[in-house]
């Protein structure tokens, strides 16, 4: 584990043991001790529908999941407080991460227990005391009800995604906004959906005695189930998917690989290796979600052209005729025709056409299209990926970037080979102080 | 409208006649509860209806799933069918007012129909309409309504749209039902109580609106999840087929082969009565049969004579290509379907020497398909046969080499002048 990301986990797990020893201090655990069966009651329901949704989890796209769970402890918040809501939430995740999941390592069930704390303390600061809200009085009547709940819900919520990805980030060494960004578009609409949630089940255990009568938290308890558990399958079914395409297109990009390289040799793992390089180095830089995910699809395919060279052209221990160098030229424009016809790829379509263009070509094609950048840092992680692996010779990282920083500028775009070399750096692949020498050079 | 088939024309006007007919009784029927704040009641759950059907989510084999479900059922509990049925009809009229008229008009008949029945099951069955009781809806008194109507909800549905697509695309009612009644179902059941709920939550004043718009929260996300499933699903059968088309299209010899035998494999399977809601797997496997070639490359195409070694490799093939069809995994059942393809009834296939009734018929029904292209197409070392030598060589394969009752539906096929059309086939490009 890297040393940021393990002094990042301890902190949050020492502050959340913290908010919960402060909350046994001054919360009103002093009411449960007067023996209120109406508090303990709450708290019984609460603490069991806790964990049952902490059990469903969403897992993101980017790395980090989404628990059910906050749904609850966002209702126990309004309900009865943020000192209780964060008793449950510790609980409810000992629970899912000890008894359920199992095998999770003890600091990160930590992590998870301080993360939950922190945030429903910080939601319920929000609530009650900056906002002025009362323990188990939810209304929607004035302007300041609303802004109270949607203000705590947005804090909850906000918090927990912000220290959840920092510890993705800092597990991925990819850079904080990219990592928020990317899982935000799925996670945001995902959290609101708990959020309204959480509302509804305080509405409606606030009303159970109205709506359901004598046995009211049960018939809330069975509510509650159904619109998380379709919540939970949905978005369950959505996140799958996304991974099963990644998979696909790693599977067809070997197989292609196989069919054009006989599946031997340093040719195989070639767009993988592009993959994860180009679309880190896009990270670093920045970029958008989309366009990292676009870059990331592309270095998966860039070679797929390939299949339409014929195998002498691809012979790299030959001298090519100049037909078969025109032909081994072609497979970009290929690749471009044979991903055209999907509409979701046509950003990667692009991107592969000009995969393979110098970079002193100049800025547009021959018919006047802009060159996108992600080709450009397509070109560095394929040409880096041939000097360090599957080209003739293979050179080590800091030599291979030493060749990168003199090749910028004539055959690579020097804006991408600066965020490529950065990205080794981050990465740790090259010595700091030789990147920092090397940059320079650009 | 003109250019679907006469059952297909029937059926797109009886419903929404059926329907209309069933609109008017029911209006009729309302004067029965003079009490009863129709307009109020229509113009609440129209708007709420808008909202929650934006952008219905088109399932993969037919038929669209919305979370308006819900919002129907709420109103059928608290208004009941008449003033559920105009709901449904005024939302059908206004979402999908860019279709094609008859498209329209089957929708709010069909719409009319389910809601106009859920509601009358509901009302026969014991059901009483919120907004006419001053009680709370007693859930132990009103649970056989709710769920019988739910039920009546779902049938109605299913079978009104998958009788529309079996009569279009020439399947089996019963299957077509079943694959959409599979996705369906569960999920309308799922939804079933949010409607329930939102009528309860709408008698307490104080949550009326609130309470009722936050149960759109989840519903919503639902929604969004499940189209972006959906198109995702999509996504990634374009994207298998754009890059295995691209796989053989620079092949020697397989160009737009497993296209024709994915064509041929749909009608055999059809003639047999293959279970419908194998039938995706079944088109999967077709398409990707010889996917497990392609690595081996270089032996299948050597010009000198194949050694032992070559030969025990080409028969691994069906074995790789099932792995490679998992690895993709889109389709459950696909893989093991590929990797039976070159087995024979006789026991002497590969790679597990399968026999008989062992043998996947889905399987069986691409082998035969292959061996059909394989034969009528033009190879480097010799020309086409014509279709009648291929059947001829075919039935003499018949029981051995292959199932018998597969090549008996092709021969029916051909005999009938049925088979699909194949695409001419280009010389072989390869240098």
């Amino acid at each position: 584990m890297p040393r940021a990301l393990r002094i990042y986990v301890w902190l949050v797990s020492a502050a959340g043991l913290i908010a919960v020893a402060a909350a046994a201090r001054w919360g009103n655990l002093e009411g449960l001790s007067r023996a209120s069966h109406a508090v303990l009651a709450d708290l019984a329901f609460f603490l069991v529908m806790g964990c049952l949704l902490d059990m469903m989890i969403v897992p993101m796209a980017r790395g980090g999941a989404v628990s059910a769970g906050f749904a609850v402890f966002y209702a126990c918040m309004l309900i009865l407080g943020p000192y209780l809501a964060a008793f449950v939430a510790v609980l409810a995740t000992l629970w899912t991460d000890v008894v359920i999941r199992r095998g999770i390592p003890f600091y990160k069930t930590l992590f998870n227990v301080g993360h939950s704390a922190i945030s429903l303390l910080l939601a319920g600061a929000t609530y009650y005391v900056l906002l002025d809200g009362q323990i188990a009085n939810v209304r929607f009547t004035s302007v300041t009800d609303v802004a109270r709940i949607l203000g705590s819900a947005a804090v909850l919520f906000g918090s927990e995604i912000t220290v959840v990805n920092l510890a993705v980030a800092l597990e991925r060494k990819a850079p904080l906004r990219s990592v928020w960004l990317g899982n935000a578009k799925l996670v945001m609409p995902l959290d609101a959906a708990l959020a309204g949630v959480g509302m509804l089940v305080a509405l409606l255990y606030e009303h159970r005695q109205t709506l359901f009568g004598g046995y009211g938290s049960l018939f809330v308890a069975c509510v509650i189930l159904l619109p998380t558990g379709l919540l939970f399958y949905g978005s369950r079914l959505y996140m799958d998917m996304y991974r099963v395409y990644d998979k696909t297109l790693r599977t067809l990009s070997a197989l292609m690989e196989a069919k054009v390289h006989g599946g031997e040799g340093e040719a195989v793992g070639h767009g993988d290796r592009v993959a994860r390089l180009a679309s880190a180095a896009a990270e670093e830089m920045g970029l958008s979600t989309d366009e990292v995910q676009a870059i990331q699809y592309a270095g998966y395919l860039h070679d797929v052209g390939k299949v339409g060279v014929p195998a002498q052209a691809l012979d790299n221990g030959r001298t090519l005729t100049d037909e078969q160098l025109s032909r081994l030229k072609q497979h970009a424009e290929i690749g471009y025709e044979i991903l055209r016809p999907i509409a979701f790829l046509s950003r990667v379509a692009t991107l592969v056409r000009y995969h393979d263009r110098r970079f002193d070509e100049g800025p547009y094609s021959a018919d006047h299209e802009a060159i996108p950048f992600g080709s450009r840092l397509l070109a560095v992680a394929e040409r880096y990926d041939n000097l360090t692996v599957s080209g003739p010779v293979q050179l080590g990282p800091e030599e291979a970037m030493r060749r990168l920083v003199e090749e910028a500028g004539s055959l690579l775009d020097p804006k991408g080979v600066h965020a490529f070399v950065r990205m080794l750096a981050r990465e740790s692949v090259v010595d700091a102080v030789r990147c920092d020498e090397a940059l320079h050079a650009i | 409208m003109r250019n679907l088939p006469p059952p297909l024309r029937a059926y797109l006007i009886a419903v929404p006649v059926i329907g209309g007919a069933l609109l008017a009784w029911l209006s009729f029927g309302l004067a029965h509860y003079p009490e009863l704040k129709v307009v109020e009641g229509i113009i609440f759950f129209f708007a709420l209806t808008l909202v929650a059907a934006q952008s219905p989510v088109e399932l993969p084999r037919g038929g669209i799933m919305s979370v308006a479900f819900a919002v129907d059922y709420a109103c059928i509990v608290i208004y009941g069918p008449a003033v559920a049925s105009w709901v449904a009809v005024l939302s059908a009229l206004v979402l999908l007012r860019k279709s094609p008229w008859y498209k329209i008009l089957f929708n709010a008949g069909q719409l009319v129909l389910t809601v106009g029945l859920a509601g009358l099951v509901y009302e026969w069955s014991g059901g009483r309409f919120v907004a006419l009781s001053q009680d709370p809806l007693s859930l132990r008194h009103s649970a056989p309504a709710i769920i019988l109507s739910g039920l009546a909800y779902t049938l109605v549905n299913s079978f009104a749209v998958a009788t529309a697509v079996a009569l279009q695309e020439g399947r089996q009612l019963f299957g077509t039902w079943r694959v959409g009644f599979g996705w369906m179902g569960p999920r309308y059941l799922a939804l079933a109580p949010f409607g329930v709920l939102m009528a309860m939550v709408y008698q307490v004043p104080d949550l009326r609106y609130i309470g009722v718009a936050l149960f759109l929260l989840p519903l919503f996300w639902a929604r969004y999840a499940f189209k972006g499933y959906v198109d995702m699903r999509e996504v990634h059968q374009q994207t298998v087929d754009a890059l295995a088309n691209a796989l053989e299209a620079y092949d020697a010899y397989t160009e737009d082969h497993s296209d024709y035998v994915s064509a041929l494999a749909e009608a055999l399977a059809r003639r047999l009565s293959f279970p419908e809601t194998r039938m995706e797997a079944l088109l999967f496997a077709a398409r990707l049969h010889d996917i497990g070639k392609f690595v081996m490359e270089s032996v299948l195409n050597k010009q000198a004579k194949l050694t032992e070694e070559d030969w025990a490799l080409i028969r691994q093939h069906p074995a790789e290509g099932q792995r490679i069809v998992a690895a993709i995994e889109v389709q459950p059942g696909a893989a093991s379907i590929v990797r039976a393809t070159h087995e024979r009834p006789d026991g002497t296939g590969y790679p597990d020497g399968l026999r008989g009734d062992q043998i996947d018929v889905a399987a069986s029904i691409i082998a035969v398909a292959d061996a059909f292209h394989a034969m009528t197409s033009d190879r480097a070392y010799r020309p086409a046969m014509p279709e009648h030598a291929a059947v001829a060589e075919l039935s003499r394969g018949s029981g051995t080499q292959f199932d018998a009752e597969v090549v008996r539906c092709l021969i029916e096929l051909w005999q009938e002048g049925q088979l699909p059309h194949a695409r001419r086939t280009k010389d072989a490009t390869s240098t």
